[in-house]
């Protein structure tokens, strides 16, 4: 083989694989635009800034059931889950689902980090710890919380409670507050979105 | 054909194909961005630069002799260990460092990228060296050494050529104090929202905890119950001492998450070498020779209670005295109770009361409730540290992999986690042992072994359960439970589960038949 056909051939070999990876680049994009999060958020902002949210009540079998609320909604997102949870303290509209939390709870505050981490504090009449529950009912409990927070607002990755301004070991002498809790679909009733 | 070449048709096209891309691949491995070849770890590390630098603290400062690697810069240690404290000590082959500051003693020399204190194994970024003037070694490891025991931070300015050395400034730690009295320790724990800074001084009437630049801030104003070791316990924004009764003996050690200090005070003298009790370690056992019982909740904290007015904390109490009886008849353990009347204790005490008996088992006895009257059935839990959820399982993978490509990998983490991870194992199958007992012999519902991050359970160093006998907001099983006929049934299920998992663990498979009472 003389010079100048080495020379193409070579030549040759390089356009081949500028065209292999121009194609491969083409066709990666899509892919990347199919792996985006299309599970969550439910939240759905329209333009008068109301939201349709799945809320997590406990219910029989001691697990958490959907009830679809439109709320209204805007503003920062602390403010969205202020609302939502207001509405989750509210109580449930079906007959055989139970208020997560004891009347006369309230949000003192939100505020949401940009790690993904949601602060909510909650003010309880009595002092946590005092309360009378079973494990199974705490569970249900925080996890109403943390999953209706979490599922439904996509910049949330885990919920800290604090009760009266403060973290608490626990929120009826069971399970571990202290730390971030992310969504635990487990509890969610079978066919629950 | 070649042997072993396909014979399905395709062995044509796979040919041109791979004539196509023959020279492709030529190209693409001399290609030095796509085959880059692998960075090399040698013995020998690459020195970036060598000299003298300046080392500024406070208002003094002094030149030291230093270099830089690819992994950062090294200091020698002995100027530094002069000007800020320590005795430092090498072994006879030059090798071997010990620096003693206080109550610590670190353990490091120049082939390891390894710190010891105690039983604690911290990695550094990168292994000390052996210069003209001494050791020289990474800053990391200086702030491993100097910024618990002393409050000193250090900052390497590689422009100026300068290492400074600051004063940590001072932080309030609220702190928590519990104490409990159980067969002649008194176990006292100091609980922290995060490590601090302190030193453990002893005298011939105490023990003091120095702070080290931190403030001490009292956190509840719980009253503690009078006892027969701790004569007093008092605080200062600097120290908190323990007044001891003589001929005491202390033994202390390290909790984590949260971080807690934990005394345990033995009357009449040193307990045995084989008493002392390591916690923070992978808790390593033959069989099954010390239980100990949780009943749940106590005193003010009523736990759970039924429509007609049953109580939960009695009722454990009653199933938690009866159980330790009954496997005290059957088998050669020791059963503990973490209580032994209506009294309220942490649950961070209960665990650590397991951890002072060496328990080789723990078992924590509840009764659930719920809104739902209807729920019923018994229900095992084992920790999780994680929500059960595949998120939370992604998350959690995806942290591990960057944090193993992470030269800082602590390897304590490592330790825990496989200490953890042991219990975990060990935790599920008792877990699945009571519930299986607990649904053939009872015919309850099968509500199955279920994981949470139950707080009882998370100090525990052994494997350890949290059972839930029955629902008080049922009232049916409220009436059932306060029969002591059905609750003698529900002890023998758990006695059957407990003689089980010992034959398991002992090697001594017996058959569930020949475990009956």
């Amino acid at each position: 083989m003389s010079r100048r056909s080495a020379a193409l051939f070579v030549a040759g070999v390089l356009l081949f694989t500028l065209a292999l990876v121009a194609f491969w680049w083409w066709r990666r994009e899509p892919q990347e635009e199919t792996a985006q999060p299309t599970g969550r958020p439910f939240v759905e902002r329209s333009v008068d800034a109301s939201l349709v949210a799945d809320l997590y009540f406990p219910g029989s079998g001691g697990r958490l059931y959907a009830e679809s609320r439109e709320v209204a909604a805007g503003g920062r997102i602390e403010e969205q889950i202020s609302i939502l949870i207001n509405e989750l303290l509210r109580g449930p509209e079906g007959i055989s689902l139970y208020p997560p939390l004891p009347s006369g709870v309230e949000v003192a505050g939100v505020h949401l980090l940009a790690d993904g981490i949601a602060y909510i504090d909650l003010t309880l009449p009595e002092d946590p710890g005092a309360l009378s529950w079973g494990s199974k009912r705490e569970i249900l409990a925080v996890y109403s919380l943390v999953d209706s927070i979490v599922l439904n607002f996509s910049e949330v990755e885990a919920v800290i409670l604090l009760w009266n301004g403060r973290q608490q070991p626990t929120f009826a002498g069971h399970l571990d507050t202290t730390r971030p809790l992310v969504a635990n679909r487990a509890l969610l009733a079978p066919g629950t979105p | 054909m070649r042997a072993g070449a396909p014979t399905d048709g395709i062995l044509h096209p796979v040919s041109r194909s791979r004539a196509l891309f023959g020279p492709l691949l030529i190209i693409l491995l001399a290609s030095p961005v796509v085959a880059a070849p692998a960075e090399q770890e040698t013995d020998a590390l690459p020195f970036v630069e060598a000299g003298f630098a300046m080392v500024k603290a406070g208002l003094q400062s002094f030149p030291i002799s230093y270099s830089v690697t690819r992994f950062g810069p090294l200091v020698t240690l002995e100027p530094l260990v002069k000007a800020m404290g320590g005795e430092l000590k090498v072994g006879p082959l030059g090798k071997s460092h010990e620096l003693t500051l206080g109550d610590s003693v670190f353990v490091f020399g120049p082939d390891s990228a390894v710190i010891t204190s105690g039983e604690d194994i911290i990695a550094i970024s990168q292994r000390p060296v052996i210069g003209l003037e001494g050791l020289q070694v990474p800053i990391d490891l200086l702030r491993t050494v100097y910024l618990d025991t002393q409050g000193f931070d250090f900052e390497w300015e590689a422009d100026e050529k300068r290492l400074v050395i600051l004063r940590q400034p001072s932080r309030e730690v609220p702190v928590e104090v519990d104490l409990v009295h159980l067969q002649g320790v008194t176990t006292v724990v100091l609980q922290f929202p995060f490590r601090p800074r302190y030193r453990i001084d002893r005298t011939d009437d105490g023990i003091e905890v120095q702070m080290i630049g931190d403030r001490l801030l009292p956190g509840s104003d719980r009253r503690l119950p009078p006892d027969l070791l701790v004569r007093d316990i008092t605080l200062s924004p600097s120290q908190l001492r323990l007044d001891l009764v003589p001929n005491t003996e202390v033994q202390d050690y390290v909790l984590t998450r949260p971080f807690r200090l934990v005394f345990d005070i033995y009357g009449g003298g040193r307990p045995a070498a084989a008493d002392i009790v390591t916690p923070s370690r992978p808790h390593r056992t033959s069989g099954i020779r010390t239980i100990v019982i949780d009943p749940g909740h106590g005193g003010g904290d009523t736990g759970a209670i039924g429509p007609t007015g049953g109580v939960e904390k009695d009722l454990t109490m009653m199933l938690a005295r009866a159980l330790a009886a009954r496997l005290e008849r059957r088998l050669p353990v020791k059963v503990v109770l973490t209580r032994y009347e209506d009294a309220e204790l942490p649950l961070d005490t209960r665990s650590a009361l397991a951890n002072q008996q060496k328990a080789d088992l723990f078992l924590s006895l509840h009764i659930n409730s719920v809104q739902d009257s209807k729920a019923h059935g018994a229900e095992t839990y084992f920790l999780s540290m994680e929500a059960s959820d595949e998120l939370a399982a992604q998350a959690a993978a995806e942290e591990n992999r960057l944090v193993q490509g992470d030269p800082l990998y602590n390897l304590q983490l490592i330790l825990w986690d496989l200490a953890q991870s042991h219990h975990l194992v060990e935790s599920q199958k008792v877990a699945s042992l009571i519930q299986d007992e607990l649904n053939q012999e009872l015919g309850l519902v099968n509500r199955g072994v279920k994981q949470a991050p139950f707080r009882v359970l998370m100090g525990a160093s052994m494997p350890a359960v949290l059972v839930e006998l029955g629902f008080l907001s049922n009232p049916g099983e409220e009436a059932r439970l306060q029969d002591p006929g059905y609750r003698s049934q529900l002890i023998d299920a758990l006695v059957r589960a407990i003689i089980r998992y010992k034959a398991t663990v002992e090697n001594r498979l017996l058959p569930a038949a020949e475990a009956l009472p």
